[in-house]
């Protein structure tokens, strides 16, 4: 290890200001605007909490912070559960494993815009090719643009699918981490293979599932361009999520301080569920068993 | 004439100090090994004068020019790494060639040299290939090789031949001893392995917890060791120590072992001065104790065979002698069995004997 | 050895039968995995060879008769396709390039050096990761405007590589990590400058690493929606936006033309994704694993 000399700082200024001038002050700016009343174009007028108060007394506000709630944790726990489900199918041996993965992974290089417009196309009420399978099973009318629950049904579904190669590839890479000998071990004990899974599998795959855990949260919690290609929060603002709302506020109707209050409130809320997890993991590593 | 000057080398990590105060010279041309444990520092030292590794105190000089700031390219130092580290992308004559490059030397000057070298070391044929596609002993020639392009005014070995089989590693050693004579490029060369110091060096510095315990010839560290770690860190096996308590009676001086054993020794002896009333540590080689008697070892010592682990021609036996164990390499004829009686001789000037509190040598 | 038990045979009839069902189900569940992954795109991508009244026909025809019409159309008819693939290749690049450049930088540096500065700092490349981009549009939005880079590449670029440089910057520093030190020091031996050191000897065997970041920017630069929703207009409009505009149109949308451009977006980088996947895959861990 050497010490820091002046060309390692020089070879650590482009990383270090792009996050500086591009994220750091930024945030921080952000909550000197979350203190002001301002929009487009006029002078900032400091108001305290106010914007945060307009917020926090928002029925819009605690309508897109429970959808954000309800469809992050459905992304996150659905999402992990298949892909947990898929690492221990694929562990068992996968023939022509190159073409599996690729295909796996297929939906990661697609936009999410392109996600969107294909399953709304497919789910669309009475033309798309899902929709009308499950109309024609008998579920009646697959009609989500005016059913809340159901369009965001659907934006947990798109955001799934998007996901889980992401999900899938860390919980498998977790559990290809876990030596060989363990498995001979446990056959040589007597383990069957359901029991080689239960208490040598998972147990073992836990400090991948957290840190997928904590990566899926966090961006779950940004989640923006399903909800606003789909529905784009409607009907009647009942499916906004809080980057919706958020960029409603601030782009729509050009309350940049009630916006950049949500922001923060945001930021806030992300950090929480990350440090719940970091704690989670770092209690781990303190007992010594990762 | 002096090349390298090392004067009052300290090396500290933040508070903790791992080099105290260590000065020594190296000569021109010399081979000069630093052997110790692990951990004795002796790594550290190098890498100091190598340019890898921070003077904290102290001053290196070369040819009377203090050149602590400079960087290892500026030092001229050459240097044969551990792991070899040899660039794993690069064929061996890119390898071997990476300095001249970096200097600049024109390809066909550069193509010179390289085959030059590959010449000496015999791997001119394998000047295409990837390190990966070498054995450990061409790795190991590849990275000497590239230490030798340089033309350096100082060699820089890191325990080279560690990482090699027994067998290997004694053609290794050969290699290295005769490029040094032909070359003689100063060199300084650090292992943990005495054998190696003994056979390489002109000179040996042994090392204990970052202070010198010992700096001499081959020939001073092994029959005049200044003190306990040292007369226990060179040679193979370890040198016999036990505890004796000496004693002058009726002319004669006896050596009374802790567990009430007796040596004499023949008249007319010469004990050098003795501290803490004659409670000293005494120390005699294996290789010195013998079961037949020769001229010159008119000492005797007698105890009960207890372990014998056979060496082809010769063979370690593991004799009890009133408490303290001895460890003698005799002849092998058959002649020994566990559980026999036994007489061993010695000459008293093979007897070394160190002081028990300082552990220091006594004459 | 008396009280050893004996050994039974089991029912091997029976056990032949589980093992049968239970490669059924296997296979069966690999290809709802496939259908599940590959399904929509291939829809999208077979749609765009279908004539217009096929496209929506129930149940969809497997086996058709393709059609270029659509492609044909793309080129002639939708003449602001293009130019928005041509602004998407060149953000990407851009951004690709600049997160590359940068983290290769800092990841050696993090790699190699020790410091109070770069250990907290760790804490904060990660930190950083955690806030949601949407939150920096809002001061951000104000300033492009004013600097008058609304609407250009540069704003893209200089986004998309921000926010992929923090984790660019651990997964170069895991591959970085290792690659044994002794090589460096061979290298400053050698006479090396750190950033010969760096070019000549770190680079060429940390290939994997700056590949898998590559990797992750150029993907997410090329389908990004959000950045480019709030600060590109018209100059600098990129593919995914102009089809998600397309895709809105209150009537009249041409679904055989857009599905065709959707095809052109996609097929490049899902290629790219599947050919690349080992580097992908090791990216990921390495990101992963050091948080």
């Amino acid at each position: 290890m050497r010490r820091l000399n002046p060309a390692a700082i020089l070879m650590l200024v482009p990383t270090h200001l792009l996050l500086l001038v591009v994220i750091a002050l930024p945030s921080i700016y952000v909550f000197w605007l979350s203190l002001n009343e301002s929009t487009y174009g006029s002078d900032l007028t400091f108001v305290g909490l106010d914007n945060y108060v307009t917020v926090l007394t928002s029925s819009y506000f605690w309508r897109a912070a429970l959808n954000t709630l309800i469809v992050v944790n459905a992304v996150v726990y659905i999402e992990l559960l298949i892909a947990i489900g898929m690492a221990a199918l694929f562990l068992g041996g996968v023939r022509y494993p190159k073409i599996m993965f690729a295909i796996v992974l297929m939906p990661y290089a697609i936009s999410e815009v392109v996600g969107v417009l294909v399953w709304k196309i497919m789910l669309n009420s009475g033309s798309g090719v899902l929709a009308r399978t499950i109309e024609s099973l008998g579920f009646g009318m697959f009609n989500w643009s005016v059913s809340p629950p159901l369009a965001l049904s659907v934006v947990t579904l798109i955001s799934i699918w998007h996901h889980l190669p992401f999900t899938f590839l860390l919980i498998y890479a977790g559990m290809l981490a876990i030596p060989k000998s363990l498995y001979e071990a446990a056959r040589i004990d007597g383990a069957t293979p359901w029991q080689e899974f239960w208490r040598i599998t998972l147990p073992l795959t836990i400090p991948a599932i957290l840190i997928s855990l904590i990566f899926r949260f966090v961006f779950a919690f940004r989640l923006f361009s399903e909800v606003w290609l789909l529905t784009a929060g409607g009907p009647a603002r009942l499916t906004e999520v809080l980057a919706v709302y958020l960029y409603q506020s601030g782009f729509k109707y050009g309350e940049f301080g009630t916006a950049s209050a949500t922001g923060w409130l945001m930021v806030i809320g992300s950090l929480g569920v990350a440090s719940i997890y970091l704690w989670a993991m770092h209690r781990r590593m303190l007992k010594g068993n990762d | 004439m002096v090349a390298i000057n090392i004067d009052r080398f300290v090396k500290r990590y933040g508070a903790l100090e791992v080099v105290h105060d260590i000065s020594f010279d190296i000569e021109e041309g010399e081979f000069l090994v630093l052997v110790g444990p692990s951990g004795c520092g002796k790594s550290t030292i190098l890498r100091m004068v190598a340019g890898l590794e921070e003077i904290s105190g102290g001053e290196l000089r070369m040819q009377g020019v203090r050149v602590n700031e400079l960087s290892p390219k500026e030092r001229q130092v050459a240097m044969v790494f551990q792991d070899y580290a040899l660039y794993p992308h690069m064929s061996v004559e890119q390898n071997i060639g990476f300095s001249l490059e970096l200097a600049r030397v024109p390809k066909a000057e550069r193509e010179a040299q390289v085959k030059r070298v590959a010449d000496i070391l015999q791997i001119g044929h394998l000047l295409e290939r990837r390190p990966r596609e070498l054995s450990g002993g061409q790795r190991q020639r590849v990275a000497i090789g590239r230490a030798m392009v340089r033309k350096p005014q100082l060699f820089l070995f890191d325990e080279p031949l560690s990482n090699l089989d027994a067998k290997l590693r004694a053609e290794m050693r050969g290699q290295i001893k005769r490029l040094h004579q032909t070359l003689k490029t100063t060199s300084m060369y650090v292992t943990h392995d005495q054998l190696e110091a003994m056979t390489l060096a002109d000179r040996i510095i042994c090392l204990f917890d970052g202070h010198i315990a010992q700096m001499g010839t081959p020939h001073d560290l092994f029959d005049r060791p200044a003190n306990v770690f040292v007369a226990e860190f060179i040679g193979s096996p370890t040198m016999n120590i036990v505890p004796i308590t000496a004693s002058k009676a009726e002319g004669r001086t006896v050596l009374t072992l802790a567990g009430g054993g007796e040596v004499s020794l023949p008249d007319g002896t010469a004990l050098p001065s003795l501290t803490n009333d004659g409670n000293v540590l005494a120390g005699i080689r294996p290789e010195h104790l013998s079961d037949t008697p020769t001229p010159g070892a008119t000492a005797r010592i007698e105890g009960v065979i207890d372990m014998l682990e056979p060496l082809g021609s010769d063979i370690l036996v593991t004799m009890q002698v009133g408490g303290a164990t001895l460890t003698a390499r005799c002849t092998d004829k058959g002649q020994f069995q566990a559980g026999q009686n036994l007489t061993l001789h010695f000459d008293p000037a093979r007897l070394h004997l160190f002081d028990s509190k300082t552990q220091m040598r006594l004459g | 050895m008396t009280d050893a038990a004996s050994i039974v045979l089991p029912n091997m009839a029976a056990r032949r039968v589980a093992g049968t069902v239970r490669a059924i189900v296997r296979t069966l569940l690999f290809v709802l995995i496939i259908v599940w992954s590959a399904f929509p795109i291939l829809y999208v991508v077979l749609s765009s060879f279908k004539q217009q009244k096929e496209i929506f026909k129930y149940p969809p025809d497997i086996i058709f008769t393709p059609t270029f019409e659509h492609y044909m159309a793309l080129a002639t008819k939708w003449t602001g396709f293009f130019p928005t693939m041509a602004n998407s290749l060149i953000v990407a690049v851009g951004a690709t390039l600049l997160a590359c450049a940068a983290s290769i930088l800092s990841g050696f540096v993090y790699s190699r050096y020790a410091n109070r500065f770069l250990a907290g700092s760790v804490l904060y490349l990660i930190a950083i990761r955690l806030l949601p981009p949407i939150v920096v549009t809002l001061p951000l939005f104000p300033v492009v405007d004013a600097l008058k880079l609304s609407d250009t590449h540069i704003v893209l670029i200089v986004l998309y590589a921000t926010f992929w440089v923090s984790l660019c910057t651990m997964i170069m520093k895991t591959f970085i990590d290792k690659i044994p030190r002794t090589l460096d020091e061979a290298a400053v031996v050698d006479g090396a400058t750190t950033m010969q050191t760096l070019f000549r000897v770190i680079m060429p065997l940390a290939l994997q690493g700056v590949a898998a970041c590559a990797i992750f920017v150029f993907v997410f630069s090329w389908n990004e929606y959000l950045f480019a929703l709030i600060f590109t207009t018209q100059h600098a409009k990129t593919a995914p936006l102009i089809i998600s505009e397309v895709m809105d149109a209150v009537s009249g949308t041409n679904w055989g033309v857009l599905f065709a451009g959707v095809t052109v977006q996609l097929l490049p980088v899902t290629l790219l994704v599947m050919l690349a996947q080992r580097f992908l895959i090791a990216g990921l861990t390495a990101g992963s694993v050091k948080g």
